[in-house]
């Protein structure tokens, strides 16, 4: 006979296998992280790369702050100058509207910011995301986001509302993506054009001997070839502007050969200067100069440059993409702005009030750290005057002021931020530069609801 | 061939968390492969939501469980089935004491269950059912154990008022799962042994009316069709069921044959089975060598073997109580009296009252004594228990199935001796005799009405001639039977009242040694009668005095 059944062995067994269940899971959460800092960029573009099908972003960081440039060559669904010369522009918004392709993709890039910055041990407190527009209008469409605001969306303690007010973004003419788009063509046409488009295009006045075995369309023998040899990349364009529509264009470009059993030249790198002129409606490429012909003295009559010039002063050249260092009062001033800006836009007592808003606020962490409100704001009113010292600040003035100060206090609060002093709200009157301060404590009290703004201004002499 | 049935029986049985485990063992797997795919971020807050992920999985579980039970299962009275291997129950046949002719049937029960395959193969009929009958406490489940301890085979052992449940259809489910497990055992252990303990409450005869059947009758229509599949199946399942109930009790569906067609009939014990049980209970605590089991025996006429065990164990606990290191006769006596007697209650009883009660007490105990032709009288007390002031208490000397004319007369004698005995003391009466007189007039009403001991010769039952609670009697025959009744109770009273009048003296001692002493045992009431000159008439002539009975 067998032993009576019980009914407990597999319930022992569930227990083992819980147990077991539970510790695995434990271990398994005291693995590495998946993006170690040395290997954050290459993870970034990776990702965009396999997941999301971006070929090509640009990865950097700056103090705490991650960057990514996102070339793209359609950004905008219309072609902003068509548009504009059209004269059909009624709206100026519906010009500056995002392709859905650009927006998926920013939005891929965004999403894989998000993932490296969580689950790296590299410091990160800022991500900054450029999507440049290279082909059409040299326009940036910039983020700038704070790593916490993410986690606390995640977890539903900010609303996602909240979140999108804390994210900033922006458009901005890029002037360097438009001088480098003819380099950036050239390079192209370099790897895929055949020989005599690229000597209609570039080399119209050159003979093609003196061209073709720099940039490989002429094989060991000498011959002449129809197709170049090399594949062309470009690793670094910087531009300065000349005098007049010129631009100096530096570019740094690696070459391999096409065929990998082609063992005519080794892979390498090699660098130009080009002469953009930007005249006329697009920017043209004037001359192809090899950095290894430029010599320690100048020697051309119209190019100023020496080889040694151009290496020093190459790291203040204009780039494309540049990572700002962000700091939390310069992440919290931007937010300010357009903050305020919003609600100068939204307020009707402002908007009936006041002429035109042009607001700034800016923080300055030197001699004490504090926040400035800069706002250009004439009163409707001809004979009213924003202040005067008898009568002291305008009520219109004081209600503008008093909505400001009140979405300070709640968004620096909700940051937990006291790395400032005070808040100094500046008015430019009759040539003259006005300045109120409140500090930090006042405006706590304001906050509280113990004071009114009127009450904690002071006038600074 | 054995250990395939094995392994399919344990498959059968274990399917579910097998494959439970199966599954659970695969999502382990999964989950960690999972977890270690994810990305550093997204598998710390995994696993810090964790705790509290598996604190919500079982707070939902439980509270799934519970409505699950409260609202489909009838709450958590689930079915406790038993389920005891054969040998692990452990009661042999040689720990069955007292009941020595059940036992006998029993065992050839066990015969009959050894031996089904030779039985299968001669072609007799397989025994399906074993209906125990009996009365409380005298061993109808440790006898079912036995049974199964020596046919070595599974024991499911269930009370029928478990099967019985508010929520409709759950009696019947019950019934159904209780059979499909007992099927499973059979198939792996070639037999198994169902008990179901106070059969009655689930087998009275069934009621029908317009509204239909109840749930009871749900319940055994699935006992009867499960018994009856059992014939359709190979497997040897053999229903044991217990009750103290009367056989007319239960349905006639249940007691015919191929259901509980073998019906044994548990008596309490004889004086040898008596003997045998004290020595046996006694045999586990510490006692007196002098105590002379024999005598235990008659001084515990008509107790069940669970009375006898418990008057053990509540001698034992006497003796502790008393500081004592062994059990003697004083505890056991005391251990009789108070399961008999209940417990003495303090009460506060004026010097009048209980004089009477003395005096009452006194005249039950003298006509019992000089006129009862079977019982001792074992004690007298005017100490108050239960609802009385004061107790005689006799007990027969030998085990009697039926009573004689004699007997109830004496029996209606001793009634009215109290009455009598206030009214010859104190020339009045009082409440006491009420329980007395009740009695008194429900014996001579039963012997004149249905046993034909009247004394006006009318014989028969007549309270058979009935129609609802009229009775299809004339009146002159009624009048004839109330007088005979009437009759008998004054021809008792006579008697009565002529032995305590004639026993004066020994009527005043006996008094005065109860208010004195509160208590006599046997032993003093004896030596007080022997003072007298009066010996115990059945110990010596084992008749009835010679005044013991009226003419009829």
């Amino acid at each position: 006979m067998n032993a009576p059944h019980k009914g407990t062995v597999p319930l022992e067994f569930l227990k083992g296998l819980s147990l077991f269940f539970l510790i695995a899971l434990a271990l398994s959460g005291c693995g590495p992280v998946t993006y170690p800092e040395v290997r954050c960029k290459e993870h970034l573009q990776k990702i965009a790369r396999e997941e999301y099908g971006i070929p090509r972003i640009d990865v950097e960081f700056q103090g705490t702050t991650l960057g990514v440039f996102l070339p793209l060559d359609h950004l905008f669904a219309m072609d902003l100058k068509t548009a504009l010369m059209s004269g059909s522009v009624t709206d100026m918004e519906s010009l500056f509207q995002p392709t859905e392709e650009a927006i998926d993709k920013v939005e891929d890039i965004l999403f894989s910011m998000s993932r490296v910055m969580l689950s790296t041990d590299k410091k990160i407190d800022f991500y900054y995301l450029q999507a440049t527009d290279v082909e059409k209008s040299g326009m940036d469409l910039t983020f700038i986001g704070q790593i916490d605001d993410l986690k606390r969306v995640r977890f539903w303690d900010i609303p996602r509302s909240e979140y999108r007010k804390r994210i900033i973004h922006d458009l901005r003419m890029n002037r360097a993506a438009l001088w480098h788009r003819p380099v950036r063509h050239f390079f192209k046409d370099l790897n895929e054009s055949s020989a005599d488009v690229i000597q209609n295009r570039y080399f119209p006045n050159t003979a093609r001997e003196k061209w073709a075995r720099e940039f490989f369309f002429m094989d060991a023998q000498g011959s002449l070839l129809a197709q170049g040899l090399g594949e062309w990349t470009v690793l670094d364009m910087r531009s300065i502007p000349l005098q007049g529509n010129d631009v100096i264009v530096y570019a740094k470009a690696a070459f391999v050969p096409k065929d990998p059993k082609n063992k005519e030249f080794e892979p390498g790198t090699s660098e130009y200067l080009f002469q953009v002129s930007t005249a006329g409606d697009t920017e043209t490429i004037q001359r192809i100069i090899p950095m290894a012909y430029l010599g320690e003295k100048t020697e051309d009559s119209g190019l100023s440059f020496t080889r040694d010039i151009v290496m020093r002063s190459l790291p203040h050249w204009e780039t494309e993409f540049k990572t700002p260092d962000i700091t939390m009062g310069d992440f919290l001033s931007r937010q300010f702005t357009r903050r305020f800006q919003s609600i100068a836009g939204e307020d009707e007592r402002i908007y009936n009030t006041f002429a035109s808003v042009k607001l700034i606020v800016r923080f300055e962490p030197d001699p004490k750290p504090h926040f400035i409100f800069n706002a250009v704001a004439p009163l409707r009113g001809v004979k009213e005057t924003a202040y005067t010292s008898g009568q002291g600040l305008h009520e219109d003035v004081l209600y503008f002021w008093g909505r400001v100060a009140r979405e300070f206090v709640d968004v620096l609060r909700s940051y937990g931020f006291k790395d400032y002093d005070f808040l100094e709200f500046q008015l430019f009157q009759e040539g003259k530069l006005l300045s109120w301060t409140v500090s930090r404590e006042d405006l706590e009290l304001f906050r509280r609801h113990k004071k009114d703004l009127s009450s904690i201004l002071r006038l600074s002499q | 061939m054995n250990k395939w049935r094995r392994f399919k029986l344990f498959w059968m049985d274990h399917w579910v968390k097998t494959s439970i485990i199966f599954a659970a063992c695969l999502l382990v797997i999964l989950s960690i492969w999972g977890m270690a795919s994810l990305e550093s971020y997204y598998r710390n807050i995994t696993l810090a939501q964790l705790p509290l992920q598996i604190l919500m999985v079982i707070l939902n579980s439980v509270i799934f469980v519970y409505l699950y039970m409260v609202i489909f299962r009838g709450g958590f009275s689930k079915l406790d089935k038993k389920n005891i291997k054969g040998t692990a129950v452990n009661v042999k046949f040689s720990d069955v004491i007292g009941i020595d002719e059940a036992k006998d049937e029993c065992w050839e029960v066990v015969q009959l269950i050894k031996d089904h395959a030779r039985l299968k193969k001669i072609g007799g009929k397989i025994l399906r059912g074993i209906l125990m009958m009996g009365p409380p406490g005298c061993g109808k489940t440790y006898l079912a154990k036995a049974i199964a301890t020596e046919a070595g085979l599974p024991f499911l052992s269930m009370a029928a008022s478990e099967f019985n449940e508010i929520f409709v259809g759950v009696g019947a489910s019950r019934v159904r799962q209780l059979f499909k497990k007992a099927q499973r055992l059979s198939y792996g252990f070639g037999g198994c042994i169902v008990f179901i303990d106070e059969l009655d409450a689930m087998g009275q005869r069934r009621t029908f009316n317009q509204f239909g059947s109840g749930e009871g009758n749900t319940t055994q229509n699935q006992l009867l069709v499960a018994m009856d599949g059992l014939s359709d199946k190979s497997e040897n399942i053999i229903v044991i069921g217990a009750t103290n109930a009367a056989e007319d009790i239960l349905d006639p569906a249940l007691l015919r044959p191929g259901r509980f067609d073998r019906k044994v009939y548990i008596k309490k014990p004889s004086l040898e089975g008596r003997e045998a049980l004290f020595r046996y209970y006694l045999g586990k605590i510490k006692y007196e060598a002098a105590i002379d089991c024999k005598r235990l025996a008659r001084k515990a006429v008509d107790k069940s073997p669970a009375d006898i065990e418990n008057i053990v164990k509540e001698s034992a606990l006497i003796a502790t109580r008393n500081k004592k290191d062994v059990v003697g006769l004083k505890e056991i006596s005391e251990a009789i009296e108070r399961i008999e007697l209940g417990m003495k209650q303090k009460l506060t009883i004026n010097a009048r009252e209980r004089e009477m009660t003395a005096y009452h007490e006194s005249g039950h105990l003298i006509v019992t004594y000089l006129s009862h032709p079977r019982d001792d009288v074992f004690k007298a007390s005017i100490i108050p228990r239960k609802s009385s002031l004061g107790v005689v208490h006799p007990t027969s000397i030998e085990e009697w199935h039926g009573r004689d004319r004699e007997t109830l007369f004496a029996d209606i004698k001793i009634c009215l001796a109290g009455y009598v005995a206030e009214k010859i003391k104190f020339n009045t009466t009082t409440t006491g005799v009420t329980a007395d007189f009740k009695q008194a007039m429900n014996l001579a009403h039963f012997m004149v009405w249905v046993l034909g001991m009247g004394a006006s010769g009318l014989i028969g039952d007549y309270t058979v001639y009935k129609e609802g609670n009229a009775l299809l009697l004339s009146e002159d025959v009624k009048m004839r039977l109330n007088q005979d009744v009437d009759k008998l109770l004054r021809d008792c009273m006579a008697e009565v009242e002529a032995l305590l009048r004639k026993e004066k003296d020994l009527f005043e001692r006996f008094a005065n040694e109860l208010l004195a002493k509160q208590e006599l045992d046997y032993d003093e009431i004896e030596a007080i009668f022997n003072e007298y000159g009066k010996a115990n008439p059945r110990r010596f002539s084992g008749m009835p005095p010679a005044n013991g009975s009226p003419k009829a």
